[in-house]
């Protein structure tokens, strides 16, 4: 189709030189072989125009994961100062057809901190969540774009609950809610870390066997320099050590033994609730719990 | 998929969509044309023993995917679900009776333990998206995981071999495209998976070169194919390739173009860009440091200023790493990355002193499953073999750095979890049963397979002062030994004696390729990924250049 476009006619394409002897060579289709070396002709020359615009469009319809295509058409859209709006729309398309791909989000940034304006963004990327609410790159873009534009206060927090009301397992959500409570740099006041234990206990009663708010309560403990013994209430709650049979969440009695380490009077409880993980509740990790024990009996000897 | 994250996280890791992923690479078959093959080509299987039970329960599941794929994998799960591939015959089913020939009832594996068999002793009532992901995850894991009469099936080398070899040598279907921006990916891959087989990969070293020249480009660095941009993730897969062949083949990198262009994408934070004008993670990191350390490249301050502390900075409150600091979520993927980047640039006691370590330990420990036994990359997601390599291969890090002489993790679970969960009946390996094989997951299974298999130690000299000075190379990574022997623990697999040189039933071990015996792959270095052999000729070949 380039051949015979008449746009194209100063241009001698290059084809792919796959090498003498190649391995794991692909099938291209006709298209995207002539289309490529078209592309090289044009990128040997760094030309950034109109047509490059479309070629890369072209190419990215066909091969989304192309990071050189992307990288190419950042730099021509800039050169060109060309519409960015239209190019976001252009990308919203591509994002919602191909939600694998993570090029796309790179691109985006770029776009994004070029246009200097985050209207609907995060609209868009609540569309992206409705498919997949764990999409690593998708997260990281949030993250970006919160930061990029001082955005803390628009709604995160309240979306952070919306996805944990829909799914309480949300580990992405779970770390976006540290993000937005921590991310500003300075701490919290202590009004709102309790808020943050009180929304934890709720968490864990729904659900006493789910690692997400048994880390999180971790991390914001630790971020905000309070012991863990904060939630030894909790954990006795769901790790009764005295009676074995209404244990009901083996993360309990791992911050539980945690606690007691920590204190040389409840070693040797500590010591029994490592047990109690290795021999009944977490029989997987039962290295690990004994690598614990031995960890907390050389503490004891020290 | 990126190679550190997978499915989403990159885009190099395997075909995106789950049609091209099903299919077997570069085989062209489709579901339904694969069935009656099997039946030609192995009138074995059907004098097995069939549990109609399994094809039953399995029809009584409920669908979480809706898409019309979904439901043909769930459909053609079934028949690899049979685990008729992975029965040995029943020993009298072809003898005749007569009075002399007594009845000897089949010797039957040891029994699979509950923690692989049954559900964990502690559930949740209260379901959600997540957990109902899991549910059907482990449904279709246990039947496997448990099987009467072949719990541990054995590695079915020659047609993983054979899938791998069709991966260099035949030509990828045109849906696959969305793979040229990663071709030296699929050849590390592939290269890789074989020479874990016990290939000898040699034979490709001037394919590997002629396949490889067009990628190179002046400014330095290696592209994804003919024409693209210089790029860490495709270069960082062309040295390792080049490295696996051995003979030198490494001369064709422009070690000085390499190093300017390396040094073109260096942050100021530490951090390096994948590309000139691309993203920055600890991927990018990791891949520029296995190619400056690789390749001996001498390493002037700038080209590692503030990179330990960049590194250091992923760690999140959870314990394990991110893609970069300030907020990502701990992922496995990465995880490998920051941790194997440190090990190149310090020795791994030092480790103790970078990060949190008691919380690292902790977070990686959690991503081990009871019952499935394999890893998953991040809290509440599900097991993939493909984190065997980026979860089980820090552990190989995380115990010489603790120095610790008992084991830490489930080596047993894993195994388990590859050799009956990961095997697809027609050659290559996959993420979990349902899942098509690839070669990213087929490479990175089967590294898995020998972090399950092997113990690393790094030996301490004294001398790391004196060594690793500005403007010289790294030497950390090269100070890395192997072995067999693995502290606390005799048998691999319970009730498996001698496991894997001998596998169940087999009177005495049999050596199969490469000298490789019984179900044992070959041993690879715990930071490159490639055989310890070959790391080893590409220190010597270093040694011996002459200049810059
Ligand atoms: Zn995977």
């Amino acid at each position: 189709m380039y051949q015979e476009d008449s746009e194209w006619d100063d241009i001698i394409p290059l084809p792919q030189d796959d090498g003498e002897l190649p391995l794991s060579q692909i099938a291209y289709t006709e298209e995207y072989a002539e289309a490529m070396a078209y592309l090289r002709a044009i990128m040997a020359k760094d030309e950034c125009s109109e047509r490059a615009l479309k070629i890369t469009k072209h190419i990215t319809e066909m091969n989304p994961a192309h990071y050189t295509v992307w990288l190419y058409r950042a730099k021509v859209v800039f050169a060109l100062n060309a519409d960015i709006r239209s190019e976001i729309k252009f990308l919203n398309d591509k994002a919602l057809r191909h939600e694998k791909n993570y090029q796309i989000w790179h691109h985006r940034q770029m776009m994004m901190d070029k246009l200097g304006d985050p209207t609907g963004e995060t609209e868009f990327i609540s569309q992206m969540f409705e498919k997949d609410s764990k999409n690593y790159h998708v997260w990281s873009y949030r993250q970006w774009l919160v930061k990029r534009f001082d955005i803390w206060d628009a709604g995160e927090l309240e979306y952070v609950e919306k996805l944990l009301e829909k799914d309480i397992r949300n580990n992405s959500a779970w770390n976006h809610r540290f993000f937005v409570l921590f991310g500003r740099g300075n701490n919290p006041s202590q009004e709102i870390i309790d808020r943050e234990i009180k929304f934890t206990e709720e968490a864990i009663f729904l659900a006493p066997q789910n690692p997400s708010p048994w880390n999180y309560i971790r991390g914001v403990l630790s971020r905000v320099n309070m012991p863990l013994s904060t939630f030894e209430a909790v954990c006795k709650h769901y790790a009764p050590t005295g009676n074995p049979s209404r244990i009901t969440s083996s993360h309990a009695l791992d911050m539980l033994a945690d606690i007691q380490a920590s204190r040389p009077d409840t070693r040797e409880e500590a010591e029994v609730a490592l047990q109690l993980l290795a021999e009944k509740f977490d029989p997987i990790r039962t290295n690990y719990w004994n690598h614990r024990k031995v960890l907390l009996q050389k503490a004891g000897t020290a | 998929m990126i190679f550190p994250p997978h499915p989403q996280a990159a885009n190099f890791i395997s075909a995106p969509s789950t049609t091209i992923s099903r299919s077997p690479l570069m085989r062209g078959a489709d579901a339904s044309s694969r069935r009656p093959q099997r039946l030609v080509s192995n009138p074995k299987t059907r004098l097995r023993p069939r549990f109609p039970k399994h094809s039953k329960k399995k029809k009584e599941m409920p669908s979480s995917c809706t898409s019309s794929t979904a439901r043909i994998e769930e459909i053609f799960d079934d028949s690899e679900n049979d685990s008729s591939l992975n029965t040995k015959p029943p020993p009298m089913a072809d003898t005749p009776w007569s009075p002399t020939n007594l009845y000897v009832p089949p010797k039957m594996p040891p029994k699979t333990p509950d923690v692989f068999s049954t559900l964990p002793v502690l559930r949740d009532t209260y379901i959600t998206f997540t957990s109902t992901e899991q549910d059907n995850t482990v449904r279709k894991v246990i039947p496997l995981l448990s099987s009467r009469d072949d719990p541990l099936p054995n590695l079915k080398r020659k047609i993983h071999i054979e899938f791998l070899e069709a991966g260099l040598n035949e030509k990828l279907p045109s849906y696959m495209t969305v793979l040229d921006a990663s071709r030296p990916w699929i050849i590390y891959w592939c290269l890789t998976g074989l020479s874990l087989l016990g290939v000898d990969v040699t034979i490709y070293r001037e394919r590997v070169i002629s396949s490889l020249t067009p990628l190179q480009n002046a400014i330095g660095g290696f592209g994804g194919s003919h024409g693209h941009m210089s790029h860490l993730a495709p270069s960082y897969a062309a040295v390792l390739s080049l490295a696996t062949v051995g003979g030198n083949a490494l001369s064709l990198v422009d070690r000085r173009t390499m190093l300017k262009w390396l040094l073109s994408i260096k942050q100021p934070n530490g951090c390096f860009t994948v590309a000139v004008g691309g993203e920055s993670d600890v991927r990018a990191i990791y891949c520029a440091l296995t190619v400056i350390s690789l390749l001996r490249l001498p390493v002037p301050k700038e080209l590692i200023e503030n990179t330990l502390e960049y590194l250091a900075s992923c760690q999140t409150y959870e314990g394990g790493f991110a893609a970069t600091p300030g907020g990502n979520e701990a992922h496995g993927g990465y995880t490998f990355c920051a941790l194997a980047a440190l090990c190149i640039l310090l020795p791994p006691k030092k480790l103790n002193e970078t990060v949190d370590m008691p919380a690292l330990v902790r977070w990686l420990s959690m991503r081990q499953y009871a019952p499935e036994g394999g890893l998953s990359g991040r809290t509440n997601k599900l097991v993939d073999g493909c984190y065997s390599t980026w979860i089980g291969g820090c552990w190989a890090l995380i115990e010489a750095a603790l120095g610790v002489d008992m084991p830490l993790w489930s080596r047993e679970g894993l195994i388990r979890y590859i050799m009956a969960a990961t095997q697809c009946p027609y050659g290559g390996l996959r993420d979990k049963p349902g899942k098509g094989a690839d070669s990213y997951h087929t490479c990175y299974v089967l590294l898995g397979l020998g972090n399950a298999m092997y113990h690393h130690t790094f030996e301490e000299t004294g001398e790391e002062a004196a060594l690793e000075g500005e403007g010289l190379p790294l030497m950390a990574p090269f100070r890395w030994k192997g072995s067999k022997v693995v502290p606390g623990v005799e048998t691999l697999v319970e009730g498996f004696e001698g496991w894997p040189d001998m596998r169940f039933g087999d009177e005495a071990p049999v050596t199969v390729s490469g000298g490789l015996k019984g179900d044992r792959v070959a041993m690879c270095h715990p930071i490159f990924n490639i055989r310890y052999e070959m790391v080893e000729e590409a220190r010597r070949w270093g040694d011996g250049l002459v200049g810059f």
